[in-house]
This record gives C-alpha cells, structure tokens and sequence, in this order.
C-alpha cells in the first residue's frame, strides 16, 4: 500500500492547486458577476458575420 | 485562406478555424473505426467465430482497440475540435502558435495509428485505457504538454478578461490528464515492445484505477461539459440557466471526482477504508453531477419547443439526459451492496456506453452538426436525414443499455444463486453465459442502428460539403481590446515569440528530464513492503512469466477476472477469496473487471494440462456452448526465450526475488520447465514436441494461477 504515498499526495497536490485556482480566480474577480458572462457568449461577432444561412437554427 | 499573420501588431486578429476543421474531419473517420470495432466485439460476444480465427481482432485485443478508439480518437478528436473552436472565441483571440496546433493534430494522429497498429498486434500492458506501450505514452505525454503549452500562451494573451466557465472546464481538464497519465504510465522498458509497470499488485490496482476512473471523468466528463457550457447556449441563442450554479458544480467536480476510482475495486483485496474512501466519494459526486445536468437542462426552459425543430437540440437534450442517468447510475454502483451484484457483469457495460454512446456521442454530433455550416459557411444538406440519424441513434442506445442491463443482473443474479442445501444452483459458468447470449443479439443491434446513424450523418454531411465554398477565410472578428496580459510594444514582438519557444522548450526538456529521472528514481522506493516477510509468496518461474505475458498480450483480462470476492457464492464457485499476497509479484496486476469467462485466480491444477490444451485449440471440445474464440496460433508461435533473461533482471531491479542464477540462465530454467510440461502433454495423449510454443508457456502459467499463495 506504500503507493498511497504517491496517489494520496499527488491528489492532495491537485486539489490543492484547483484551490489556488479558484483562489486567485475570486481574488481576480472573476466571479464578481455572475449575469453578463452568460449573455456576453451569446454576443460575440463571429457569430454574426459567419451563420448559415438556410441552415436548421438559422 | 490567410495562414501566416496570427496576431498583426494593429490588434486585429483571425480565428485559426482550419485546425477546428482538422479535427472534425479526424473525429469522423476515426469515429468510424470505434464504431466498427464495437459492433464487430458485440457480434464476437453473440457469436464467437466472428473474429474470423485472425488473431489480430479477436476480442482481448480488439476490445482495447475500441475502448482507445472511441476515447482518444473519437472523443479526443471531438474534444479538440471543440476546444480549438470555442477557446479563440471566448477569449477573443487567435491560438498562440499555428504551429503547435499543427504538431498537436499531427502528433495525436500519429499517436492513434500507432494504437490502431500495436494494439491488434498484441503490444499491450492491460491496464485499461492505458493499454499503449511504453513509446507510444512518452509520445502522448509530449503532444499532451504541446496542447498544454499551446492552451495555456493562449490564455495569456487573451482579449477577454473574464474566462467563462468553459474555460475552466478545459483547463482542469488539460492539467489533470497530464498528472494522470505520467504517473499511471510510470513503466521500465524490457524491449521497445513491452515493460513491466513500477506498481505491483494491488498498488498497481490503485494507480490503474485511479487513473481509469478519471480517463472519464477528465476525458469523457469535464472537457464535454465545458463544450456543452458552450455549445448549447449558442445552438439554444439564450444564456446558460445559472451561471452561478455552473461555477459550484464545476469546482465540487473536480474536487470530489479525483478520489472516486477505488470504486472500481469494491471487494477486492485492496484495504477496505480505501474501498469505503472510493464509495463515500462516489455518492458525494451525484450533487456536482446533477449540477450540470440541472444547468443545462433548464436552459431550455421557455424554448423547449426547439425540441421538435432543431435536431441539435434534440440532439443536445439527449446527451444531456443520458449524463444525468449515467451519473445517476454510477454512484449507485458505487455502493457497496450494489457493486456486489453489478461488478464484472455486463450492468457496468450498460452504463458506461450510456454515458459514451449518449452524452459522448450525442454531444459530439450536435456540436459537428452545429460547426460544419459555420465553418464551412454552407446549410446542412438535410434536416431530414439528421433526424434519421437521431433516431437511429436513439433506440440504438436504448437496446443496448436496456439489453445490458438485462443481461448484467441475469448472470449477477444466476452467480450468487445458492440452493438451501448451500451450493450452487448454477455451478457451471457457461449455463450463465447461453442464458445471456440473445441479448448478446440485441446489444449488437443497437450497435448496428447506431453505427447507421453515424453512416447517415456522414452521407449527409458529404453532400453538405460538397456544396461548400472551395476556399474559407478565417473569420476576422471586429478588433477588440488589446491583449490582457500584453502591454507589449510592437517591435517587441519578436521577443515576445522567442519567449513563447523558450518557455515550449524548456517544457518539453522538463517532462524529458522528469520521465527519465522517475524511471530511475522510483523502482527504489517501491520496495515490496506492504506484505510481511512470512507471508510473501514466491515470484513467478521463467516459463510461467513467459506464460503470463502472453496471457497480457491476448488480452484475457478483458473476460476473465483475477479476483475472488469474499462472498458465500465466489468461494463456493472460485475458492476462498484473494489476497493482497497473491498478486504481490503481478506487473501488471490482472484483477480483470468483467467475467464474460469465469474467474482464473484459483485455476491453476484444477484441470490437466491436456485440457488446457484442447480447451485453447477448441474450448467447446471441453466446455459445450462456450462462446470463447479458438487460440490456435498459439500452438504455432515460438516463445522467446532468451528474452527472459531480461525480464527477470528488469523484474529483479524493481525487488522480486529471483537469485542471480535464475536470471542468468533464465531461458535455460524456463526451457527445462517448458520441457516437462510438453512431455506431460505428450504423456496425456496430447501432440508431441510442442516445448517451444506459446502454449505450453501459456499452460505453466495458469497452472501456476492460485498456487502460489496458498497454504
């Protein structure tokens, strides 16, 4: 079971940088809001200038 | 097309979209071959002389062919297409390099022929969905670092602050995978075919399954939810139902599903608190899983009429719904008593093509269904025929997941059924297997309808792009803000690039210094001391190591199990249960997950070698109606002996016991051994002079299987 020594520590590792990550990403505001992000997908310009014009969603 | 000017200095910029081609185009083809490979397994398992006595497809080596088919090269591919696509646009930038997107398409191909060309030819370390030998997994860990290096620059220089959750989901994704696959790939060389992994045992059992485990939770799970968070809000035209609730599920994901792979190995001889630590896990990952499923589900509320004009988001709904079963399905695998019915029954092939064939799949069309009239700026040919492939699709998952199902509880349920008078009510294995084998039919069935919608999609989408314009530009979005990061002059830009090279090379140099530093490092720290010294058992013979590596070559860990369960019905039908010292030697470990044959660990001495023999050449000469292939090459194919001599000394540097002589002379000993079980062949009416084949090797080993530990 000695490998636990390896597994246990690596997942530990891990977790701790998704920690750091969500960390920094609160510090860096990237959750400050939460309702613009999911409209601003829908706004993007290639969207605009590239859709299909017959296509099922157009 | 304009290729060259990635990012020009006026902060005007063009999305690299031929490379999102690329990968479409290699996630078609190579979807095919998964596809194909599937049903041509399922029709094995219907109908045993379908591997048309061709060594190189028959089920232990093709069932690894499909597995990496349908996750690296149809999933892979549809991940990477996705990614490629999405990334630029959410973060309003072109990728950093055309060059090593192009080293990172090139290279992952390469790496998936060379798959498709081991694997049937039987290199193959049996650790599942890690079956790839040990230069093809140096190549995957450098592609792998590319992307990574290519994704990560990209960031840097992105326009866009914020990363939408996507993004996230990419990059938990990419880190994971890397950490995953280099330790799980940790292996010294015997040859540039084959080596033996560090891990013995049951911490082989841990490493593999911890690995395994997140193959789909980082492979097949975080990066199709972070496509799904993008693609199925652009395909809907409205925002994703809570962006909030996206960013707790994700984290409590990630977190939670690491830990979840012991679940893999519920009543094995692997210690029970890491058993319970894997369940415990396993049920907390429901929450973050309904999370996503919830999110995009409710996306759709107020526009569920699409449900019956747009196919992608029929298509998307679906994939959607199979996600919430299957990740409802498997924490309740994970529970112990459950997992005591379901493990190494068809159940658990059921839910994970649930999860492949449905949200995988599904997912992986509408989104090619969604980019091909973007990218190659043409209407999809017919809406007709996409929802023929829908269909299609649709009722071939539900043959196959409700056959599975059928057929997984039937034989768990015949295995453990015990009389009043306590023995068996189906002692012989292969009376659970007739039982089962129509459903057999039908799971091919559903793979077949399947596979005709996945034929259909490629008619439609031939005729689409025959219509298409020759050349595309890559779109120019308007210009945006500069980029976050860069506060970079233009005539700085040149060193701007050469810091990009600089910062690839000294990755790549890195991970070349680390594998060979842990290739050395780590034998030396993996001594044998989790079982006490009485209690070890004794290593494997020359011949019989000879024996077990071809046993690991032909891939008989795919339908039979190494691994008897504590439980009153595997000790009445296998012996008593396994123990930690019984695989204390085995590199790789062959617990095995799936019994469509019966469990091994105990069956050595239990049958003469003649019925070894025979049952290899013919196995329905000994055992009427069994659906096992005929093994007849092995009766043709030399063992190489000489190469023992290697293998041991590669084994004795990782701390199995053998002494100097025997690795010396080990081809000598193991001709010796071959020897007496040839003339005891002979002796038993069996054909003579047959020491030198893969048989006999073969034969010493699993005669050799359960003897070595027990008292």
């Amino acid at each position: 079971m000695n490998i636990l020594w390896i597994t246990i520590p690596v997942s530990l590792l891990l977790g701790l940088g998704f920690i750091a990550g969500f960390i920094w990403a609160t510090g860096d505001d990237q959750w400050g809001d939460l309702d613009t992000p999911a409209q601003r997908l829908l706004q993007d310009q290639d969207s605009m200038t590239t859709a299909s014009t017959k296509g099922p969603h157009s | 097309m304009t290729s060259t000017p990635g990012h020009p200095a006026d902060n005007s910029y063009r999305y690299d979209d031929q490379i999102v081609r690329m990968f479409i185009y290699a996630c078609l083809g190579f979807a095919g071959v998964a596809f194909l490979a599937g049903l041509v397994a399922a029709l094995q398992l219907a109908f045993w002389p379908m591997n048309m006595n061709l060594e190189w497809i028959t089920f232990g080596r093709l069932r690894p062919l499909h597995t990496n088919a349908a996750i690296f090269a149809f999933a892979g591919n549809a991940i990477f297409a996705g990614i490629y696509h999405s990334t630029q646009r959410l973060l309003k930038t072109r990728m950093f390099s055309d060059t090593l997107s192009r080293i990172h398409f090139w290279g992952w191909q390469l790496i998936i022929v060379s798959a498709a060309i081991t694997l049937p030819l039987g290199y193959s370390q049996s650790k599942e969905y890690a079956e790839l030998e040990w230069p093809i997994d140096i190549a995957i860990a450098v592609i792998w670092v590319v992307f990574a290096v290519n994704f990560f620059a990209t960031l840097a220089r992105r326009r866009e602050r914020h990363m939408y959750v996507a993004i996230w989901f990419y990059i938990s994704t990419i880190i994971t995978v890397a950490v995953l696959h280099i330790f799980n790939s940790i292996e010294i060389p015997v040859s540039w075919t084959q080596s033996y992994p560090v891990y013995a045992g049951i911490q082989d059992a841990l490493v593999q399954w911890w690995y395994g485990h997140n193959a789909v939770a980082f492979v097949l799970t975080t990066p199709f939810l972070g496509l799904m968070y993008y693609y199925l809000p652009k395909a809907a035209n409205r925002p994703i139902y809570s962006y909030r609730l996206s960013i707790i599920h994700f984290w409590a994901l990630i977190f939670i599903y690491i830990w979840a792979g012991p679940h893999h190995l519920l009543y094995t001889s692997l210690p029970e608190w890491a058993q319970t630590l894997g369940m415990v896990f396993s049920l907390m990952l429901w929450a973050p899983s309904w999370g996503g499923m919830i999110n995009g589900l409710l996306t759709l509320r107020g526009a569920w009429d699409l449900l019956r004009t747009d196919p992608i988001i029929k298509f998307m709904v679906t994939a959607i719904t199979w996600y919430g079963m299957a990740t409802f399905e498997g924490p309740l695998l994970s529970i112990k008593a459950v997992s005591s019915l379901a493990h190494y029954t068809d159940w658990i092939i059921g839910h994970v093509h649930g999860g492949a064939l449905g949200w995988n799949g599904f997912l992986t069309f509408a989104m090619i269904y969604f980019l091909v009239p973007k990218l190659w700026k043409v209407p999809m040919y017919s809406k007709r025929l996409m929802n023929a492939h829908f269909w299609l699709g649709f009722f071939g998952i539900l043959l196959y997941y409700i056959s599975m199902w059928a057929s997984g509880i039937t034989q768990g349920l015949m295995w453990r059924a015990v009389t009043d008078d306590g023995r068996l009510l189906y002692p012989d294995f292969v009376e659970t297997v007739t039982r089962i084998v129509p459903l057999y039919w039908v799971r091919a069935l559903g793979g077949a309808l399947y596979l005709s919608g996945y034929l259909i999609m490629i008619y439609n989408l031939y005729r689409t792009l025959k219509t298409a314009p020759k050349t595309v530009d890559d779109p120019i979005p308007e210009a945006g803000p500069a980029p976050v990061a860069a506060a970079h002059a233009a005539n700085e830009r040149g060193h701007r690039r050469l810091e990009g090279m600089a910062t690839v090379f000294s990755v790549l140099a890195f991970f070349a210094i680390i594998v060979g530093s842990v290739i050395e490092i780590l034998p030396t720290l993996n001594m044998q001391n989790y079982v006490k010294v009485e209690n070890a058992t004794a290593p494997w013979s020359p011949l019989e190591l000879a024996g077990r590596d071809i046993y690991v070559s032909e891939g008989c860990y795919t339908c039979h199990s190494q691994q008897i369960r504590p439980m009153v019905a595997e000790a009445l039908r296998y012996g008593p249960p396994s123990t930690i010292e019984e695989s204390m030697w085995d590199r790789p470990f062959q617990w095995g997950s799936k019994r469509t044959g019966p469990d091994l660990a105990r069956v050595g001495k239990k049958y003469p070698d003649l019925w070894h023999f025979r049952h290899m050449i013919d196995p329905r000469s000994v055992t009427p109606n069994s659906i096992m292939p005929n093994y007849p090459w092995l009766a043709d194919k030399k063992t190489d002996f000489l190469v023992l001599r290697r293998k041991l000394s590669v084994l004795k540097s990782m701390g199995v016991p053998y002494d100097d002589d025997t690795v010396a002379n080990a081809d000598i000993v193991a001709q010796k051994e071959a020897l007496a079980i040839a003339e005891r062949l002979a002796g038993e009416g069996g054909p003579a002079n047959m020491e030198h084949t893969q048989m006999v090797a073969l034969i010493a080993y699993l005669q050799a299987l359960g003897q070595k530990g027990v008292k």
